[in-house]
């Protein structure tokens, strides 16, 4: 790691701290802290110092101090001296004593009850239980029930969809942290706020329990005329449909296979990959009847049944597509069926450039090794023990790669270019796997109203290519894809990704679940 | 006798005060003593230094009242008072203090007494000794931003007030500040990495 880089990082990691931080010094931070482990470590020494001062023990004054003090003031005043010499002022400083005591008291004891009570959310706007849309004007408003401290809170607050927390800003007002007062919310959209425990008072105690909050937004969008949004541009019309890889489970696109690429059950095999063969479709989006990813089946040609665009059919290179140059266990690999169709490429068709090899990605096991679960993610990993549980053993150490990010209505899409993968986070708490096999990058347009967009890029050409994907997560919230540099780490059963503003978690279970945690590096 | 004014009432007590009224000083004393009290506390490591500083500082106050802005921060301003008063105390003595930590000689004035377990109790002693000592051995300008800043909670904005700094300055003290402990505290006990 360049050593000046990491000096000019020390000032603003200690800024960090202290919360006086701007949202893209933030931002290209993180990106440092995720690849830079020593300046991760600096980080967590400046917390550790904050949190040895608070946990020095509050001091008492010497009671004769108030005493001293008045003596050297007020009480060198004519007025005061005459209240206390006088008949009547001996009766009013009596009762003042009785006052002063109460006032004193009451301070002492406050401030004892507010060092001592732990930290929680006391209420919120909208609530936990909110079941009706949320009006796209109204703020969010958490409210805490004593005072925090605000960097901290600030640190331990995720966002989705990816990139909303920074278009929307908080502030304080008191106890409350309000999110987007001076932003609209995003129509049609679900928000999940979570807050961990990393969230601390002012006297360092720990929120407990962690927060998290999850809304839809109200619509205000028409209803569309089309199906889909991308059907509507000219690139989707040429956009061909990718290999896919997706959880066992079906997406809700899946109950429109006739417009889908085929649909790849991930494995459930910890820590190996199969070989590149691939699941045939299932209608249902069901792998079984009892809910356990399909086992490993040769792929089964059928032709391609999308009406709509059957003179431009997805010219996919390879029968036997298999997954990128995956380091760990990864999803099994299902071709699209189009291209197991035709054995050779049409020639006529573009061919896109990260269509699968057919050499079968490296199969790693789990090996008695201990492998380090450090920084951003060790935060998650140990922090958490059902994360742990469910991921098992790390099967290799954290490496870093160039990766995207773009929120939407209704989810987020994350892709790390070192395998060439495109994951589809859906705010219902499932995911999908996609190869990321773009031929050409479209723009991003102008969405069904001001805020929203059809995405462009790596992501925007998988968007428009699966309208299941546009209809489960919606439109984009950003115009473009935030670009950084990612840190992942594979496990037995799942993967951890870390965004820009959140530390996402992939589990390679039957559900394909995910969560998120708030990035505190 | 008037009532008691409330905290969110601090505007008015300084307004109050300002044009005389005894009763609203008062309300400013038993708002801030022991705050001030106790930054000086930890600023000087010493329960003498502490209280005879504390009463310079409202002393001073109460003869500056009358000359300060309309949109007074209280805080900050007693803050830089009292981190005048240490900064020309440690000054005139011409020597960083630094004096072993007696936990004996400061127990009475700590808090800590929830810890029932006495070997927890003692590892926390232990603890806030070091950290106590660590600080003490700093510069004192990087001490009082970072006592300010992790003891007192108060904002980059106003401690760049109590101790005349500009918002930046105040990030780069409180960053110099933070090596400063990391390097000292590690060479002591290795702990802090």
């Amino acid at each position: 790691m360049n050593a000046q880089r990491c000096a000019d990082s020390r000032e603003l990691i200690s800024a960090l701290v202290d919360g006086e931080i701007s949202p893209r010094e933030r931002i290209e931070l993180r990106a440092h802290l995720a690849a830079c482990r020593e300046c991760a470590g600096v980080l967590e020494s400046y917390r550790s110092i904050g949190e040895r001062i608070r946990s020095l023990p509050p001091v008492h004054a010497p009671e004769h101090l108030t005493d001293t003090i008045f003596a050297q003031t007020i009480d060198g005043e004519p007025g005061r001296l005459f209240l206390i010499t006088s008949r009547v002022g001996y009766s009013m400083a009596a009762v003042a004593a009785v006052a002063l005591i109460f006032i004193v008291s009451g301070y002492l004891i406050m401030g004892g009850y507010q060092r001592a009570i732990q930290p929680a959310v006391a209420a919120s706007a909208p609530t936990v239980e909110q079941d009706e849309p949320w009006p796209v004007q109204r703020p969010i408003e958490i409210e805490f029930n004593k005072p925090m401290n605000a960097a901290s809170v600030e640190a331990a607050l995720a966002m989705e969809p990816a990139g909303e927390i920074e278009r929307l800003g908080y502030q304080w007002s008191g106890n409350t942290l309000i999110i987007g007062s001076n932003q609209v919310l995003r129509p049609d959209t679900t928000y999940q706020i979570r807050i961990s425990s990393d969230a601390r008072d002012d006297w360092g105690n720990r929120l407990d329990p962690p927060f998290f909050l999850r809304f839809t937004t109200a619509t205000t969008v028409a209803v569309f005329e089309t199906p889909t949004p991308g059907a509507e541009t000219p690139a989707a019309s040429t956009v061909t449909p990718t290999p896919v890889i997706a959880p066992a489970t079906a997406r809700p696109s899946e109950g429109t296979p006739q417009s889908d690429p085929a649909v790849i059950s991930p494995t459930d095999v910890p820590g190996t990959v199969p070989p590149a063969t691939a699941s045939p479709i299932d209608q249902q989006g069901e792998p079984g009847g009892d809910g356990t990813p399909p086992a490993p089946a040769t792929p089964t040609p059928t032709p391609h049944p999308d009406p709509g665009s059957g003179d431009e059919l997805p010219p996919h290179a390879t029968p036997t597509p298999t997954a990128p140059s995956v380091p760990t266990a990864t999803p099994t690999v299902v071709v699209d069926p189009t291209a197991t169709s035709t054995p050779s490429p049409t020639p006529t068709a573009e061919a896109p450039t990260s269509t699968p090899t057919s050499a079968p990605p490296p199969t790693l096991t789990p090996t008695p090794e201990t492998f380090a679960v450090t920084g951003a993610i060790g935060n998650v990993y140990w922090g958490d023990e059902l994360v742990r549980s469910n991921l098992g053993e790390p099967l290799a150490v954290s490496s870093t790669t160039p990766a995207q990010i773009q929120g939407f209505q209704r989810g987020t899409m994350f892709l790390r270019h070192d395998i060439g993968w495109i994951y589809v986070l859906s705010s219902d708490g499932r995911w999908s796997g996609f190869i990321d096999s773009a031929a050409t990058l479209p723009e991003p347009e102008d969405g069904p109203e001001p805020g929203l967009w059809i995405p462009g890029g790596a992501l925007g050409y998988l968007w428009r290519a699966d309208s299941g994907i546009a209809a489960e997560i919606g439109h984009a919230t950003s115009e473009y894809a935030t670009s950084f540099t990612s840190t992942v780490q594979e496990f037995e059963r799942g993967v951890i990704l870390v965004g820009t503003n959140s530390i996402y978690v992939i589990y390679y279970d039957g559900a394909s679940t995910w969560e998120f945690y708030p990035n505190i590096s | 006798m008037e009532r008691p004014l409330m905290a969110s009432e601090e505007d008015v007590w300084v307004s109050r005060a300002k044009a005389g009224d005894q009763a609203a000083f008062e309300q400013i004393v038993f708002r801030y003593e022991r705050q001030i009290y106790s930054f000086v506390y930890r600023m000087m490591g010493d329960p003498d230094d502490a209280s005879d500083l504390t009463q310079d500082c409202f002393v001073r106050a109460y003869r500056g009242l009358g000359s300060t802005n309309a949109d007074l921060n209280v805080s900050a301003w007693l803050h830089r008072i009292a981190s005048n008063a240490c900064l020309d105390i440690l000054r005139r003595r011409k020597r960083i203090r630094w004096l072993p930590w007696d936990n004996m000689k400061h127990e009475h004035l700590l808090g800590g007494g929830e810890l029932d377990d006495p070997e927890r109790r003692t590892f926390a002693r232990e603890t806030s000794s070091a950290v106590q000592e660590t600080l003490m051995r700093m510069s004192p300008r990087n001490r009082a931003a970072l006592i300010m800043r992790e003891y007192e909670g108060l904002s980059c904005e106003e401690i760049g007030d109590a101790l005349g700094l500009s918002r930046s300055a105040v990030k780069s003290v409180l960053f110099r500040g933070r090596e400063e402990f990391r390097r000292l505290y590690t060479g002591d006990e290795g702990v802090a990495s």
